[in-house]
């Protein structure tokens, strides 16, 4: 018997607002864009604007990023944006300026990096 | 005067001219090595921007005014008031100075005051980076303002005045908007031909004249 496929159908969702996270570690810049229960609707990095190696870890890359993020979030209708830091990298800045100058309207900025209280030891330092 | 004689690092074979011993001799490092020191750098003042306490207070002197305990509380999770990010360091070729690039994200109060009490605090970041890197000499760390990203997205924009494009508007956040919420409308696409119906929608709006009158303006008669 053959198995009937059933073809995804296209589903555009419409999304007023939503959240997104950014993490800027040294080496990347990630611009997620989730609902308000968590669930990413799109999604941009540094790696996926063509920049590669060293070039990613810049601000200039993260600003890429975050205006591919905005056309993306402008296509689902997102007016009101909630931004959630996280990441000691160079790009932390400069992404939410790029979100910002795209014409979202920033209601939250909250910066989520996570702190240890003395648990895990941490990696050797790099000798230079 | 004459500039001083400092003895060469290196010594200098015996039929070297005069004019060249007179010269001072600094020990430069390898660009590979200026690199490398200075993006580590980098990493190492941006976790304690992140982590240090005496920085972050620095950055955010409100958070640390309020006495109440709950109120303090509020504050840290209403939001930031303005954050710190190092965008670049330049460190000169004798790893003796490092300017640290910083980009603050405040109103012009909280950046004056940010940079303000992080310049007071270059020798206190200097020994703590002294502490994680094994360097001869710690560099001496001097922290300049970036606005290079700001100037940029401004010439952006005048570009674009001067070119005709419209200004990108803030999307204006109506009451309806305000709703807590969070309504998800999903829609199909049912057609193959969906762009012809969304084309007809706009032309019929753009076809009515009524939406484009002011009933306030005068009208002219000829």
């Amino acid at each position: 018997m053959v198995k009937q496929v059933r073809k995804a159908r296209n589903v555009r969702r419409r999304l007023p607002r939503g959240v997104v996270h950014i993490y800027a570690s040294f080496n990347n810049t990630i611009v997620n864009v989730t609902d308000s229960n968590g669930n990413v609707v799109a999604w941009s990095s540094a790696g996926a604007c063509g920049f590669k190696g060293a070039k990613r870890g810049t601000p200039f890359a993260a600003q890429m990023a975050a205006q591919q993020v905005v056309q993306k979030c402008t296509d689902m209708g997102m007016k009101r944006i909630e931004v959630v830091l996280r990441g000691p990298g160079a790009g932390r800045d400069t992404s939410v300026r790029a979100l910002q100058a795209g014409g979202l309207a920033i209601t939250l900025l909250r910066d989520i990096t996570a702190l240890p209280h003395n648990g895990c030891r941490p990696p050797k330092n790099r000798r230079v | 005067m004459p500039a001083p004689v400092c003895a060469p690092a290196v010594r200098l074979p015996a039929r070297t001219p005069p004019c060249r011993r007179m010269h001072r001799t600094y020990a430069m490092a390898n660009s590979r090595r200026v690199a490398k020191v200075s993006k580590q750098l980098e990493r190492e003042i941006s976790e304690l921007l992140l982590h240090d306490k005496v920085l972050k207070r620095a950055v955010r002197p409100e958070v640390h005014m309020s006495s109440d305990d709950s109120e303090k509380w509020e504050m840290d999770n209403l939001g930031i008031s303005g954050f710190v990010s190092v965008t670049s360091v330049s460190l000169s070729n004798d790893l003796q100075v490092a300017k640290v690039h910083l980009s603050i994200m405040s109103d012009s109060v909280g950046t004056s005051v940010a940079m303000r009490n992080l310049v007071g605090l270059q020798g206190y970041v200097r020994s703590r980076v002294g502490r994680t890197m094994k360097l001869r000499l710690t560099p001496e760390i001097r922290f300049d303002l970036d606005e290079s990203f700001q100037r940029g997205t401004d010439v952006l924009g005048l570009l674009d005045r001067i070119r005709g494009d419209e200004e990108r508007p803030l999307i204006d956040v109506g009451p309806e908007d305000m709703d807590d919420d969070d309504t998800v409308g999903e829609w199909l696409d049912e057609d193959e031909n969906e762009d012809e119906n969304e084309n007809e929608d706009d032309t019929a709006l753009l076809e009515d004249d009524s939406l484009w009158e002011d009933p306030g303006a005068a009208t002219t008669t000829k």
